[in-house]
C-alpha cells in the first residue's frame, strides 16, 4: 500500500514536470522589444468565448478575422486567449490584468467598461479615430464609452431592446401589432396589454406584457426613457431619475403590475431565463421586452415573433437602451504595439469584416456603413431602432449602490414605494458616488 | 420503537431518498432533450424526441486537439472533449491520492501525538477554512504568476493540495482510535512509521474513503481556479472547457449545460459507488482484546 | 570533598533530546503544513494585511481602519449580515439533525441498502449548484410551480415564495432545510459502522431499548463527527453565495444578499480589494466565534 502510494506520487510528479515543460506552446508570448513600427509585433487578445481549434461559430469567426487581419497586416502577430461569457471569465479577465499579464486587446462589454476605464488601464481611441470613422459611427455609438470627450474602447454592436409579440395570440385577441411607421402610445400600449391578458379556455392565465428584471439582468430599460427622464445627466455627473420625468416612467412600469395588473405574478423579479421560457415555451406573456440575442432562437423554433418598437411616452420619441459589445485596448508603453492593437479593434468593428465573414454580425453594429446584421424584416427593425438609442454615460459606481438601486427599482414595481419616494431616497447616495467618482 | 412506526419511518425516507434525486434525474433528463435557450419545467417523464444530440455537439464544439508524436510528422488528432477528461482526471486521481495520504498522516499526528505547536497550528488550519476564497484569489494568482506557473498543471494543483478540510476529518476521525494499540506496538518496538501505515491507517479506511469521495468531487467540479490558471484549450479540465461551450454572450444554452453536467457527473457517480465497500461494520471488533 | 553538580544540559543536547522526542511528529506533519504555509497561510495573510489598505489594480495605500469604518455605516453591510447569520443558524440545526436521523435509519440495514441510500442522498451533490437553484426557482414559481400547484389542491391560496421580500429569505432557508445533506448521511454513516459492536451488546445484557441505545451510546460517540459537522457546516452555511445569488440574485429588494455576493462583488466588480478583505476580516471573526463555541460544547476524549 505505501509502495504503491509512493510510485504513484513520483509518477505524478515525473508526469506533471513534463507536461509543464510541454505545455506553453499556445500561451501567450513575453513583449518583443520596442523598435521601429515595422518590425514583427506580437499581441495578445482575450476574446470571449473562444476556444482555440473550436468549430462554433464565434471560434471560426474570430480565427477567420484574425487570419485575414494578419494576411493584410504581415509584421503584426495575434496570440489569442479565450474566456467563457460567464461572470468566472470576467474574473479571469481581471487576475490576468491584476497580475499584470501580457494582455493588449480584449472585448468587454458595457456594464464592465466603466470598471475598467476608471482603473486607468486602457488607452483612449480618440486618437485613433479617422474623420471617415467620426461620421460612420452613430453619435450614440460612443455615448457608452465616453468620458470627458474621451472615447475609451472600439464599439462593436450593441442589443437594442425592442418588444417582441406572438402574432398568434394579438390575432386571437384582436390587437393590431405596432410598426416602426406607427408606433404604440403609451395609452395604447396599456389598452393592447390589458386585452392580452386572459383566462384561456383550459384555464391558463396569459399576460401581457413582461421582461426580465431581476437585479444584474434588467430588460425593460427602454422604459425608463420614454417621458424624456434617464438615470443620469448627459454628462454623467449628475443624477436626475428623482426628476419628474424621470418618476414619471418608473411609475408607469410599476403601474402596469400593479394598476393594469397585466403582469405576471413575478414581474419584478423574473430572471431571463424563465421569462424567456414563459414567452417561447408556455406561451403565457404575449408581449416581452427583450434583447435580440433571443431571436435565433425563436426563429429555430418557427415561433410566430413580430419584433415591434417600445411605445412612445410624454416625450413623443421612440427610444430604446441596451447593452454593448465592444473592444478595449490595453495602455501600454510600446507605441508599436498600442499602435497595432488600435488597428485591430478598429479592424474588428469595422464594415468590412462584416462584409469578409458571413454571420459575424450578432447585433446591429454601431457604423452606419454596417449592414451585415439585417437579414430579415424583424432584424431590420432591431438595426433601425439603435439610432433612437440613449445610453448612459460610462461612470463606475460601487456594486453596493448597484445592490440599492436594483433593490430601489424592485421596491416600485412590487408597490412598496412610489417611483419619486424611492429615487428621492437613492438620490443622495448615488449624487454622493459621482461626486466622488469626478474630484 | 413499535414496528408499525419503524415501517412508516422507512416508507418516508423512501421518499424523501427519491425526491431527493429529482435533480440528477432532471439532469439527465434534460441532456437528452433539444438543446434551446430555454428549459423545460417540469420535464417530461419519459424526454420526448430523446437525442444524444447534445452530447454530439459538444464533442464537436471542443474542437481536435493535434498532439505531436515524436518520431513521426503526423500529430494525432483528438477530440478535445477526451483530453479533457484525460487532465481532469489525472489533476483529481493525483489530488486525491496525496490528499489521502498526507492528510491522513497530519491528522494522526494532530489527533494523537502531542508536540510543541500542535493546538496553534490546528486553529491556523480551522481560521484558515473561515475565509472565503474570493479574498485569497488574486494574491495565489499573483503567486502562481511569479512562479511561472501559469497554464500548467502544477499551477492548477499546488494550491489545491494545500487545502486542510481533510486534515481536520481524519483528526477528529483518528482521535476515536483507542491509543493502547499504538502503545503496545511501540512496546514492542515497532517504527513511527510502520505503526501509522500497520495500524492506524487500516482502522482509518471509512474516514479514508470518506476523504477520498470528498476530495474527488472537490477537484472534479472544481472551476475557477483550473480557469484562471489554465490558458492552453489542450491542458482544459472538463469543467472549464464545457463552460466556453454553453455559455455565450446572449445567455446559456441549458440542453448543452446539462449535457455537460451529465458527463461530468458520471464518473463521480462511478467513484462513488467504487469506494462504498470500504465503509463497512464491525471493522474494530476483536482488536481490542487480547 | 567534591560533589559533582551536573552541569545544566547544553543547548545544543536539549535540542537534540527535542529532536528525537518530536521529529516523527513533524514528519507526519510537513507535506501537508509546507503547501499550507505557501499556498493558504501566506495568501490569507496578504488578505488581512490589504484590509487595512486601499487597493485597486494600480496602487495600495495605507488607511488603517477606514474600511471598518465604511462598512460599519453601510447599511446594506449590516443587513447583509443578518440574513447570512439568519441562513446559517437554521441550516446547520437542521443539516445536523436530518443527517444524524437517516444515518441513524439506515444502519441497521444490509450493506448493499445502505449504500444505494447514501448515493440517493450523495449523489445530488454532484450536479452543479446551478442547477440545484434552477429546480428550486421552478419549485417556488408562483403560476406554475410545484409549491404552489401542492397549495392550490388543498386549497389555498398561492405564496409569492421568492417574489415578496418580506419570506423570500425564509423560502430559501426552506429550500436547504429540505435537502437531508449528503455528505452528513455518509460520514455519520462511516463513524457509526466504526463503533464497536460491544458497546451496543453489553447494552443489550441490561435491556437497552433503541432509541436509549441511540441517545446514550450512538451519540456521544459521534460527538468528534458532530463536531465537525457542525464547525463545517457553519462555515459552509456563513459562505453561502452562488445559490442564493443563482435564486434571487440578492433581492427582492436586497432581501436575501448574502456576505459572500458582497465580497464577491466588491472584490470583482469594484476592484476594491482593501474593502472586500475587510468584510472577510469581519465574516471571519464571526465564524471564529462560533467555531470557539462549539468546540467548547463538542470537544471530547472519547476513544472507542
Amino acid at each position: 500500500m505505501k509502495r504503491l502510494i509512493v510510485l504513484i506520487v513520483v509518477l505524478a510528479l515525473a508526469a506533471i514536470w513534463l507536461i509543464a515543460c510541454a505545455a506553453p506552446t499556445t500561451a501567450p508570448k513575453s513583449a518583443e522589444p520596442t523598435k521601429a513600427p515595422a518590425q514583427p509585433v506580437t499581441l495578445v487578445f482575450y476574446q470571449r468565448g473562444y476556444t482555440a481549434g473550436g468549430t462554433d461559430a464565434g471560434t471560426v469567426n474570430t480565427d477567420k478575422a484574425v487570419e485575414i487581419f494578419q494576411k493584410n497586416n504581415p509584421n503584426i502577430k495575434i496570440n489569442i486567449v479565450g474566456i467563457p461569457w460567464t461572470a468566472e471569465g470576467d474574473t479571469k479577465l481581471e487576475a490576468a490584468l491584476a497580475a499584470k499579464t501580457d494582455i493588449n486587446v480584449f472585448r468587454v462589454t458595457s456594464p464592465n467598461l466603466p470598471r475598467y476605464a476608471k482603473q486607468g488601464i486602457l488607452s483612449e481611441i480618440t486618437p485613433f479615430l479617422t474623420e471617415e470613422d467620426k461620421k460612420d459611427f452613430y453619435p450614440s455609438g460612443f455615448q457608452i464609452a465616453t468620458i470627458d470627450g474621451k472615447v475609451w474602447a472600439w464599439p462593436l454592436w450593441v442589443t437594442a431592446i425592442s418588444n417582441f409579440v406572438n402574432t398568434d395570440i394579438l390575432k386571437e385577441r384582436g390587437v393590431e401589432p405596432p410598426t416602426m411607421a406607427k408606433p404604440w402610445t403609451w395609452d395604447q400600449f396599456v389598452e393592447a396589454c390589458k386585452k392580452l391578458t386572459y383566462k384561456k379556455a383550459d384555464g391558463t392565465q396569459v399576460y401581457g406584457f413582461s421582461s426580465s428584471s431581476k437585479w444584474g439582468a434588467v430588460e425593460y430599460y427602454p422604459l425608463m426613457y420614454i417621458d424624456g427622464g434617464r438615470i443620469l445627466s448627459a454628462d454623467g455627473k449628475k443624477f436626475v431619475q428623482n426628476s419628474p420625468e424621470g418618476a414619471s416612467a418608473l411609475q408607469k412600469i410599476a403601474e402596469l403590475a400593479l394598476v393594469h395588473k397585466c403582469t405576471p405574478p413575478d414581474f419584478g423579479t423574473v430572471d431571463q431565463a424563465g421569462v424567456r421560457a414563459q414567452f417561447k415555451d408556455r406561451k403565457t406573456v404575449a408581449i416581452l421586452m427583450s434583447t435580440p440575442g433571443f431571436i435565433p432562437d425563436l426563429e429555430k423554433e418557427n415561433f410566430p415573433l413580430a419584433v415591434t418598437p417600445p411605445p412612445l411616452g410624454a416625450l413623443n420619441k421612440m427610444v430604446t437602451n441596451g447593452a454593448f459589445g465592444l473592444f478595449a485596448v490595453v495602455n501600454v508603453g510600446d507605441q508599436a504595439k498600442l499602435k497595432a492593437a488600435h488597428e485591430l479593434a478598429k479592424y474588428l468593428t469595422g464594415s468590412q469584416v462584416a462584409k469578409d465573414i458571413q454571420g459575424w454580425q450578432l447585433a446591429p453594429g454601431l457604423r452606419r456603413s454596417n449592414t451585415g446584421y439585417s437579414t430579415n424584416a424583424n432584424r431590420e427593425v432591431i438595426a433601425k431602432l439603435v439610432e433612437f438609442g440613449v445610453y448612459e454615460a460610462p461612470v463606475a459606481t460601487s456594486a453596493e449602490l448597484g445592490n440599492n438601486y436594483g433593490a430601489a427599482l424592485q421596491a416600485i414595481i412590487l408597490g412598496k414605494k412610489t417611483a419619486k419616494q424611492a429615487m428621492d431616497e437613492i438620490a443622495p447616495d448615488y449624487q454622493k458616488e459621482l461626486d466622488a467618482l469626478s474630484k | 420503537m413499535s414496528y408499525f412506526l419503524r415501517i412508516l419511518a422507512y416508507i418516508l425516507l423512501t421518499i424523501v431518498a427519491v425526491v431527493s434525486l429529482f435533480p440528477l434525474y432532471w439532469l439527465f433528463n434534460t441532456a437528452l432533450t433539444p438543446a434551446s435557450s430555454t428549459v423545460k419545467l417540469p420535464p417530461d417523464l419519459i424526454p420526448v424526441n430523446a437525442t444524444l444530440d447534445n452530447f454530439d455537439a459538444i464533442l464537436r464544439a471542443s474542437g481536435v486537439a493535434k498532439i505531436p508524436i515524436p518520431g513521426s510528422d503526423e500529430p494525432w488528432r483528438v477530440p478535445r472533449l477526451y483530453l479533457w477528461f484525460v487532465n481532469t482526471a489525472f489533476i483529481t486521481l493525483f489530488s486525491t491520492a496525496i490528499h489521502v495520504l498526507f492528510d491522513s498522516m497530519a491528522g494522526y499526528a494532530f489527533a494523537k501525538r502531542k508536540f510543541p505547536g500542535s493546538n496553534v497550528l490546528f486553529v491556523m488550519i480551522l481560521a484558515a477554512l473561515m475565509i472565503p476564497a474570493q479574498v485569497t484569489l488574486v494574491p495565489l494568482y499573483l503567486l502562481i504568476t511569479q512562479w511561472k506557473l501559469v497554464n500548467t498543471f502544477a499551477g492548477v494543483i499546488l494550491p489545491g493540495l494545500a487545502d486542510v478540510i481533510g486534515i481536520f476529518l481524519l483528526k477528529q476521525y483518528i482521535q476515536t482510535l483507542p491509543t493502547e494499540l499504538e502503545e503496545a506496538a511501540r512496546i514492542d518496538g515497532a517504527s513511527e512509521w510502520l505503526i501509522f501505515t500497520k495500524i492506524i491507517l487500516p482502522l482509518t479506511t471509512p474516514a479514508l474513503a470518506v476523504t477520498a469521495i470528498f476530495s474527488f468531487q472537490r477537484y472534479w467540479n472544481s472551476f475557477l481556479w483550473p480557469l484562471i490558471v489554465l490558458q492552453s484549450p489542450d491542458l482544459f479540465t472538463l469543467q472549464v472547457g464545457l463552460s466556453f461551450i454553453h455559455t455565450s454572450e446572449f445567455g446559456t444554452n441549458y440542453g448543452l449545460l446539462m449535457a455537460g453536467a451529465a458527463l461530468a457527473a458520471i464518473p463521480m457517480i462511478i467513484f462513488f459507488f467504487a469506494f462504498q465497500k470500504y465503509f463497512m461494520q464491525g471493522l474494530r471488533i476483536g482488536a481490542i482484546k487480547g | 570533598m567534591s560533589i559533582t553538580i551536573a552541569p545544566h544540559p547544553s543547548l545544543v543536547h536539549r535540542i537534540v533530546k527535542f529532536w528525537h522526542k518530536h521529529k516523527w511528529s513533524y514528519f507526519f506533519i510537513a507535506p501537508s503544513m509546507i503547501l499550507f504555509f505557501i499556498f493558504v497561510a501566506f495568501p490569507v495573510a496578504q488578505a488581512f494585511v490589504l484590509a487595512f489598505h486601499q487597493v485597486d489594480l494600480r496602487s495600495s495605500s495605507w488607511v488603517g481602519l477606514k474600511n471598518f469604518q465604511d462598512l460599519g455605516s453601510s447599511k446594506l453591510f449590516w443587513s447583509t449580515m443578518q440574513h447570512t447569520l439568519i441562513y446559517a443558524v437554521c441550516v446547520v440545526a437542521a443539516w445536523i439533525t436530518s443527517s444524524l436521523v437517516v444515518a441513524a435509519l439506515i444502519q441497521p440495514l444490509s450493506n448493499k441498502i445502505q449504500s444505494l441510500y447514501r448515493g440517493a442522498f450523495y449523489l445530488p451533490n454532484v450536479t452543479s449548484i446551478v442547477i440545484i437553484a434552477l429546480v428550486w426557482i421552478w419549485i417556488f414559481e408562483p403560476d406554475y410551480g410545484f409549491f404552489n400547484y401542492l397549495l392550490t389542491l388543498i386549497g389555498l391560496p398561492k405564496v409569492l415564495w421568492l417574489q415578496n421580500p418580506d419570506i423570500a429569505l425564509w423560502s430559501i432557508v426552506l429550500s436547504t432545510i429540505l435537502i437531508v445533506p449528503g455528505s452528513g448521511v455518509v460520514l455519520y454513516s462511516a463513524a457509526m459502522g466504526a463503533i464497536p459492536r460491544e458497546y451496543y451488546e453489553a447494552s443489550d445484557v441490561e435491556g437497552a431499548n433503541g432509541l436509549q441505545k441511540l441517545l446514550h451510546i450512538t451519540f456521544p460517540l459521534l460527538k468528534p463527527t458532530t463536531l465537525y459537522l457542525t464547525v463545517i457546516y457553519t462555515i459552509a452555511g456563513f459562505q453561502i453565495f452562488e445559490r442564493v445569488y443563482i435564486m434571487t440574485g440578492g433581492g427582492p429588494i436586497n432581501s436575501t444578499t448574502t456576505i459572500v455576493q458582497l465580497i464577491f462583488q466588491t472584490a470583482f466588480s469594484d476592484f476594491n480589494y482593501g474593502r472586500a478583505s475587510a468584510q472577510a476580516l469581519i465574516l471571519f471573526a464571526i465564524i471564529a466565534t462560533f467555531s470557539f463555541i462549539q468546540f467548547k460544547f463538542l470537544s471530547t476524549d472519547v476513544e472507542y
